[in-house]
């Protein structure tokens, strides 16, 4: 962790030119951030299945198949699941699955069919490991494949894509409160860089307030898959549901506070990927009703 | 045994014993079969702490005359659910180990203990109980008013008799989704239904009836009991937007305002913090937010101040007025900012149309903590 200390006020918002995803521009706060590519081109796909959950919210795991099936298809241009994660990973590399385990956990049916799939595609099995956890877990692999769910954090306004990865820097307080803005920063630690191949957000029943606990009142059945290689660029599309989703239950906008800063910094200063809209290109698969995005 | 060392079980017992009374209570209702061995040992750790932690016992009751578990009054059975004989007990120190990471909110009040109860049921999901002790009815009410969505539900505990109603009313349980939040004395409550029906309500809420029977509601805390319904008709109070707090993590999750803690916040303050609709044309017609501080000294209170006013207006704190006096009304990006000191208390009001408007929220949380002040609260 780095020891520059972040002083971000409500000004440097104000201040700052709006963005509609992240809330506010952190370049007017005067933070040092490496200049933006201009003309980048992330791909993000939502696969929803209208009966992947049923009404006690049980998973239907032929529908989740499916759903995996469209999103890995979308993601790689390949026609079929096994070469689909062969251009993603080798046969030799040694995977890391990483899931959230609190606070509205990654479905189990997703680890496993994801795992199944991996298997399928001529991945030995003792290859594949759960890798949440220490960094020592992230170190012993050589491929991460980004499981998160979707949900907002009390502490750092979201807390899906770039929060997932916080245990692998040994320290996660030191990412929570004030210095979540950092929390980019984790992906690029050597042990970390450059591994993961793939995000795949749980967004089948997300949580769009902050917890500490799940409030069963803010989560609801989106039935859906958002992936992509670029992990600020779907942090970014889920922010945008999880607002439009609190616009809806208060009927006027109903930011997240503390703001989400990770996202854009995560952009702008450790050269992730892109959260600006305009670089996004979502493609949008089967159930369309109430997308919010 | 070494299961039990493990696991929540072992934790609550060798926490809960210097707290006599509450390990007397769950001795009585056990209902497991555990072996001689083992039982010979409990006693024996028992009758350790026991003598060790009397002094601490005895302290512990002069302030609290609340028991600290309620475990007895807990149905062992509703509806179709049955619950387990021994709760967990979360100390300060497990608490991020129950929560995983998150268990700043609650740290973020004066936070004692937390016990965990689960009610099972063979063909419906379980129903979870947590049980916070806080220090005060203040910090209980301070969780509660972090969210007032939901549906009030009235419980059977009599209101304390108060002169005067908080803005909120009297709220002290809310149900939503599955989800019973309540407000009672010191303690903060959570029923939650993994899976809502008819049938699992009328269980949370029985339970929720249970938890505060026979025990008293005091009033809300005084910074919140004292803010007025409206400053002019321009200016009306909205209620649900009211919250206690001591941490400036929860400031920042209710009304964003530093990175840092700007406000040299802290276990030792109160805080109010909440929001007055305006009745002006939509441009201005934006909520005015008001903070209101008490520290724990005046001198705490100086150097707060000194560290907002150097952070938050740092070009006019450093700029060639010297702008760092103990009062002041200021125009800034998001409109008219005023802030007052007196004494140990700090008002803060942010986002206020014009000046003369500043100037009534400041005069009005003067009086406030005037009242306060007279009331020896």
């Amino acid at each position: 962790m780095s020891e520059e200390k972040l002083v971000i006020t409500r000004r440097d918002f104000v201040r700052g030119a709006v963005e509609v995803t992240a809330g506010v521009s952190l370049l007017a706060a005067g933070i040092e951030t490496t200049k933006a590519a201009p003309t980048r081109n992330s791909q993000v796909v939502l696969v929803r299945h209208e009966n992947v959950l049923d009404a006690k919210h049980a998973v239907n795991s032929a529908a989740l198949l499916q759903m995996l099936f469209q999103l890995l298809g979308q993601v790689t241009g390949e026609p079929n699941m096994k070469l689909a994660w062969r251009s993603l990973v080798k046969t030799d590399d040694v995977v890391g699955l990483v899931h959230t385990n609190h606070l509205n956990a990654t479905h189990k049916e997703l680890i496993d069919v994801v795992r199944t799939t991996l298997i399928e595609a001529g991945l030995p099995e003792k290859n594949i490991r759960m890798a949440q956890g220490g960094s020592d877990k992230a170190r012993a692999c050589t491929a991460l494949i980004a499981l998160p769910a979707l949900k907002a954090h009390w502490l750092t306004g979201i807390g899906t894509v770039l929060k997932n990865y916080i245990t692998f820097s040994d320290s996660p307080s030191s990412y929570h409160d004030e210095q979540n803005a950092k929390l980019g920063e984790i992906w690029n630690m050597p042990h970390v860089k450059g591994k993961t191949k793939l995000v795949v957000v749980d967004a089948l029943r997300p949580l769009c307030d902050k917890g500490p606990q799940a409030d069963p009142r803010y989560m609801w059945d989106y039935k859906g898959l958002i992936g992509g290689t670029d992990p600020v660029a779907v942090e970014t599309i889920c922010l945008k549901i999880l607002l439009q989703k609190r616009q809806a239950l208060r009927g006027e906008p109903w930011p997240l506070s503390p703001p989400p800063l990770c996202v854009e910094m995560a952009d702008t200063r450790y050269g992730l990927g892109t959260s600006r809209l305009e670089e996004i290109r979502l493609e949008r698969l089967g159930w369309s009703a109430d997308s919010l995005v | 045994m070494a299961d039990c060392r493990k696991t929540g079980r072992s934790f609550y017992l060798r926490g809960g014993v210097v707290r006599v009374s509450a390990s007397s209570k769950i001795q009585r209702s056990k209902r497991v079969t555990i072996s001689s061995q083992v039982v010979k040992f409990l006693v024996g750790v028992l009758m350790f702490y026991a003598c060790r932690s009397v002094s601490a016992a005895q302290v512990e009751a002069k302030g609290h005359d609340l028991p600290e578990t309620i475990v007895n009054q807990l149905p062992k059975r509703v509806g179709v659910w049955t619950r387990g004989d021994v709760p967990r007990r979360i100390e300060s120190k497990g608490i991020f180990e129950y929560m995983d990471g998150a268990g700043e909110l609650y740290l973020g009040y004066r936070f004692r203990f937390l016990e965990v109860h689960e009610y099972a049921s063979a063909n419906q999901e379980n129903i979870l109980v947590e049980l916070y002790w806080m220090e005060s009815a203040d910090d209980a009410y301070g969780l509660l008013s972090g969210d007032w969505g939901g549906d009030a539900v009235e419980l059977s505990a009599p209101a304390a008799a108060t002169t005067k109603r908080p803005a909120t009313g009297e709220i002290h349980a809310l149900y939503g989704a599955g989800l019973l939040r309540i407000w009672s004395g010191n303690l903060y409550a959570r029923i939650m239904a993994y899976e809502e029906s008819e049938e699992s309500k009328r269980a949370v809420l029985a339970i929720g009836e249970a938890i505060v029977s026979g025990r008293s509601n005091p009033p809300a805390p005084s910074l919140v009991k004292e803010l007025p319904a409206e400053i002019t008709p321009r200016f009306r109070l909205q209620p649900k937007h009211i919250v206690f707090l001591r941490s400036h993590l929860v400031l920042n999750s209710v009304y964003y305002l530093s990175s840092e803690n700007l406000l040299d916040l802290g276990l030792g303050c109160e805080v109010a913090a909440t929001s007055f609709s305006s009745s002006l044309p939509e441009a201005q017609g934006k909520p005015v937010q008001l903070l209101l501080v008490r520290y724990p000294s005046t001198e705490d209170a100086r150097q707060a101040l000194k560290h907002f006013q150097r952070i938050y207006l740092a070009e006019k704190y450093h700029g060639p007025t010297g702008f760092s006096g103990d009062q002041g009304i200021v125009q800034i990006e998001d409109g008219w900012l005023g802030f007052a000191r007196t004494g140990s208390n700090l008002a803060l009001v942010f986002e206020c149309p014009d000046e003369e408007s500043a100037k009534l929220f400041l005069q009005s949380a003067a009086q406030i903590f005037q009242k306060i002040e007279v009331s020896h609260e």
